[in-house]
């Protein structure tokens, strides 16, 4: 059973990088731009897991966890944030938004793995 | 600010400075391997310094450019205008990076993050992977220590998105756990919230990692929730009683009993365990818990002692070296009196020397006991290997070993871990298939690596087995004429062509190893196994896997070995590949029309004459005689003049300088205080094979 | 999805969990249990053809084993051939061989079946 992945970044560079290595790891991808475009893919098609960038134009990474959230359908999904080192309270305030857990940029692709690893194995 | 880091600061600007020059000129002339070399060189050095002088964040991001360049350097990456302007990107965020430390704006993590990743997708998917991961793998030492862990969810668990059970697999990945869910909190139905979770977990694990390891597995949860992690056994300390704390002592330490009511308990008569429950003081789940606790110590425990035995000491390794070295001498001196006693006509001095003779063995066979390992040690270790590659890779492995108690010597299993973590990993990588690959042949999704040891003489036969895709031959062939290893039109055996995997130069794989560096092949496994005076040989069957078989030697400190004598000079030859001695007279070399061939009962050996490969003086002698030895299935002579017989020989390594010598493998001291060379069969009959090749084509 | 079947004679019900015994699914299965225990002195969870389960599922059917004990009437589990449950519980403690003691010489559901 093959599990489906949202990732939402507004760098392109990063949204490879999260791109490649999952569906390398054998998750199926989809990638979002910014919070917008998140809430309307994940309105048409359900996802095993939301990977996001907090900070976004339009709509960002908190905004789009607590909408999330508000989803019957979305209520469990494992929600993994994107934070980076300066901004440690951005964690607190994405948990009590509703994330699983986190993950500090810059990352390497087996960290990522191993954070994905307790939320949503394969 | 201290003057180490006023030091780089410097270093880094002239470092940043060369490197924007560089740039420049390259994005001129793209292709000048000297100015990508500089490129190179230049952030090279600004990682290490950084790393040096505590600027951790500089050395890491200059680590990520450095390995693309790397790419550049050996020709698998262009040096094209994007890459370029993104190093110079990199350049002033570096400079941005160093200055912080000194007063200037913070640079954007963003930024980094974005940088970095820029930088990362230009390397092969697998290079991003394989990195670090057998480094961690190696870095584990093997002692293991138990923990009690309780993990108390908050009741918001599952809201969060976050399963309980996925941390506990983690959790059990680490090692050996016994998982014991409590369940006196949860309430009955009509007063459940059944998306809150009440259930808590007690869990005891043994496991060679430490507290950090554990406390990541519950990081996310860890601010909410009850952790309490406690070290309840310690493996690398002997002498603890066997007998654990009592059921009360854990009760209590595990919060789970007031200790005045211990101590009431304790003036009853009944079991403890059973009181506690009957009154209602303890429920039983948590008795059993504590129980449990006892039994995996106590048996844990009682398991160290039978590896320990019960009076046992530590002794350092270099204390046995030394020993035995010694007996090495001891042997040698031994042999020497030996001869000495049986050219005396002196029946006292004879009985003295063979007396000697036989307690030297004895010394000799027990000191090399001493030394012996199970190797179940590093089998552990690979666990943990296989499971986070195969992770990486997307795989679902596991692996199975059998044979662990098989005990080796200690320096040969020191040796082993490299060349086996390179065959594991090929494996997970060449091996074993991605999971929806496997269902569609008909396998089961999880993949199978076996690792057995087994004892077959004097030696120890180890096999890595996958059930894989197998190798592919007309793949390797293809690849090895490529090369250039061997002819187009050659017509080679199944094991031949198993064998071109192992040649230098066959693999283009790009792994990265921290042992070794970059660009590591198969030939070094068969290198380090060569060097353990052992052979490795493969097999396979298309679509149901590969076997590795490696066969080592018990010890390296002595083997059996057949003296031979060329032009008075004395050899050693391992008598492990020895099958049998013959004549060879001037007649039928004669016969033989010049090419080095013998018939031995109709069979055609071909033979090495070692007088011509060493060039030695003199005339041979009219009868030579031939030593055939079996080297991996194929049977080649060795002309000697004579053969003296056998030897128990000390193998002392050749000093630094000889350490490359072709064909000779070591040396031993002879009873007469001569030394002899020992011969290495195999390369020796290599190097004739070559050049019978080349006087063929 | 559930399946109920009643035997009004021996106040005994079957209540079949086909879909997942889940966090998506507990607040569901919550009320269909309180419904079968109103119902039936006698319940027996079929769990045999459960296709997923969590820790939030096993820990509704041990509230549940609660609730029936606690108003004196009976629940059985049936798990039949279900590797996945049977697993499950193994992989994350549930399984034990004693009995836990919620209320007097209560027997456990997830004690091994005598």
């Amino acid at each position: 059973m093959g599990k489906r992945v949202m990732t939402v970044d507004d760098s392109a560079t990063v949204r490879q990088v999260l791109h490649m290595t999952l569906e390398g790891a054998g998750y199926e991808v989809v990638q979002a731009v910014d919070g917008e475009d998140a809430l309307g893919k994940l309105s048409k098609e359900s996802f095993d897991m939301l990977v996001t960038d907090l900070n976004m134009p339009k709509l960002d990474g908190i905004g789009l966890i607590k909408v999330v959230r508000q989803n019957p359908g979305n209520r469990f999904m494992p929600i993994i944030m994107l934070t980076t080192e300066s901004q440690p309270e951005k964690k607190q305030e994405g948990k009590a938004a509703g994330a699983s857990g986190w993950i500090v940029k810059p990352f390497k692709p087996e960290q990522l793995l191993a954070v994905v690893r307790m939320v949503c194995p394969l | 600010m201290s003057s180490l880091a006023e030091t780089f600061k410097d270093e880094a600007m002239e470092l940043l400075q060369e490197l924007e020059e560089s740039l420049l000129a390259l994005e001129e002339t793209p292709e000048d391997q000297g100015l990508i070399d500089r490129v190179f060189r230049a952030l090279h050095t600004l990682k290490g310094s950084g790393g040096l002088a505590g600027f951790e964040d500089v050395s890491s991001f200059c680590h990520e450019a450095e390995t693309v360049f790397e790419l550049v350097r050996s020709g698998d990456l262009k040096a094209d205008r994007e890459l370029v302007s993104l190093t110079l990107a990199a350049q002033d965020h570096l400079k941005g990076m160093v200055l912080t430390e000194f007063g200037a704006d913070p640079v954007d993590d963003e930024r980094t993050a974005e940088l970095v990743a820029a930088f990362q997708i230009l390397l092969p998917f697998a290079e991003q992977q394989v990195e670090k991961i057998s480094e961690q793998a190696l870095r584990q030492e093997s002692i293991q220590s138990t923990y009690r862990i309780r993990f108390r969810p908050q009741p918001n668990l599952f809201r969060l998105g976050v399963q309980p059970q996925f941390l506990l697999s983690e959790l059990a990945h680490l090692g050996e756990a016994i998982i014991v869910a409590q369940l006196d909190a949860v309430p009955p139905l009509d007063e459940l919230d059944p998306e809150e979770c009440w259930v808590y977990w007690d869990i005891l694990l043994t496991t060679a990692e430490d507290k950090d390891a554990i406390r990541d597995v519950f990081i996310f949860v860890e601010d909410d929730c009850g952790l309490d992690i406690q070290q309840i056994d310690e493996g690398g300390v002997l002498d603890q009683p066997e007998d654990y704390k009592r059921l009360g002592e854990i009760l209590v330490e595990r919060g789970d009993l007031p200790q005045d009511e211990l101590d009431h308990f304790l003036n009853q008569k009944k079991l403890f365990g059973e009181a506690l429950v009957e009154q209602g003081h303890v429920n039983r789940s948590k008795v059993q818990s504590a129980l449990t606790e006892q039994e995996r110590v106590q048996a844990l425990r009682r398991q160290r002692q039978v590896c320990d035995a019960v009076d046992s000491i530590r002794v350092k390794s270099d204390r046995l070296d030394k020993l035995v070295n010694l007996v090495g001498e001891m042997v040698t001196v031994q042999a020497r009196l030996s001869q000495f006693a049986s050219n005396r006509v002196d029946a006292d001095l004879l009985s003295v020397a063979e007396e000697v003779e036989r307690l030297t063995w004895d010394l000799r066979d027990q000191v090399l006991t001493i030394r012996m390992l199970p190797i179940s040690g590093i089998f552990t270790k690979f666990k943990r290997l296989v499971r986070d590659l195969g992770a990486e890779l997307g795989k679902d492995v596991m692996l199975v070993t059998e044979g662990g108690e098989t005990e080796l010597d200690k320096t040969v299993i020191d040796s082993l871990n490299d060349p086996l973590v390179h065959l594991i990993r090929n494996c997970i990588g060449h091996g074993i298939e991605l999971p929806q690959v496997r269902q569609a042949l008909g396998k089961p999704a999880k993949g199978r690596i076996t690792l057995s040891a087994k004892h077959a003489g004097a030696n120890v036969a180890l096999t890595i087995t996958d059930d894989g895709a197998g190798l592919d031959k007309a793949q390797i062939k293809a690849k090895a004429v490529e090369k250039g290893l061997v002819g187009a039109q050659a017509e080679l055996s199944d094991r031949e062509i198993y064998n071109l995997i192992f040649e230098p130069g066959f693999s283009t794989a790009q792994e990265v190893s921290n042992v070794s560096g970059r660009g590591v092949g198969m030939d070094v496994v068969r290198q380090a196994v060569d060097s353990l005076r052992g052979s490795i040989e493969v097999s396979s069957e298309a679509g149901q896997g590969t076997v590795f078989a490696v066969k080592l030697p018990l010890t390296l400190a002595i083997i059996d070995g057949l003296l031979i004598d060329i032009a008075s000079e004395q050899y050693i030859l391992p008598l492990s590949a020895v099958e049998e001695c013959v004549e060879l007279t001037q007649e039928e070399t004669i016969q033989a029309h010049g090419r080095n061939l013998l018939n031995i009962r109709d069979e055609i050996v071909p033979y090495v004459r070692l007088r011509n490969e060493f060039n030695l003086p003199g005339e041979r002698p009219e009868i030579e005689q031939v030593v055939i030895a079996n080297l991996e299935g194929f049977r080649v002579g060795f002309v000697v003049d004579n053969v003296v017989g056998e030897h128990q020989t000390v193998i002392k390594n050749l000093g630094r300088m000889y350490q490359d010598a072709d064909g000779v493998s070591g040396a031993t001291i002879l009873g007469d205080g001569r030394v002899a060379l020992i011969l290495d069969l195999p390369s020796l009959a290599t190097r004739v094979e070559t050049k019978e090749n080349s006087a063929c084509r | 999805m559930t399946k109920w079947a009643f035997d009004p004679e021996q106040k005994s019900g079957i209540l079949a969990i086909e879909g997942g015994l889940t966090i998506r699914s507990v607040g569901d299965l919550k009320q269909r249990l309180v419904e079968a225990f109103s119902e039936a002195e006698m319940v027996t969870v079929d769990v045999s053809t459960a296709e997923a389960v969590d820790v939030a599922g096993i820990q509704l059917l041990c509230a549940c084993h609660r609730y029936s004990v606690g108003r004196g009437k009976e629940m059985s589990l049936y798990v039949g051939q279900n590797a996945v449950f049977e697993s499950f519980i193994d992989e994350t403690g549930f399984a034990r061989n004693f009995v836990c003691s919620h209320g007097k010489d209560s027997h456990c559901l997830w004690a091994e079946q005598k």
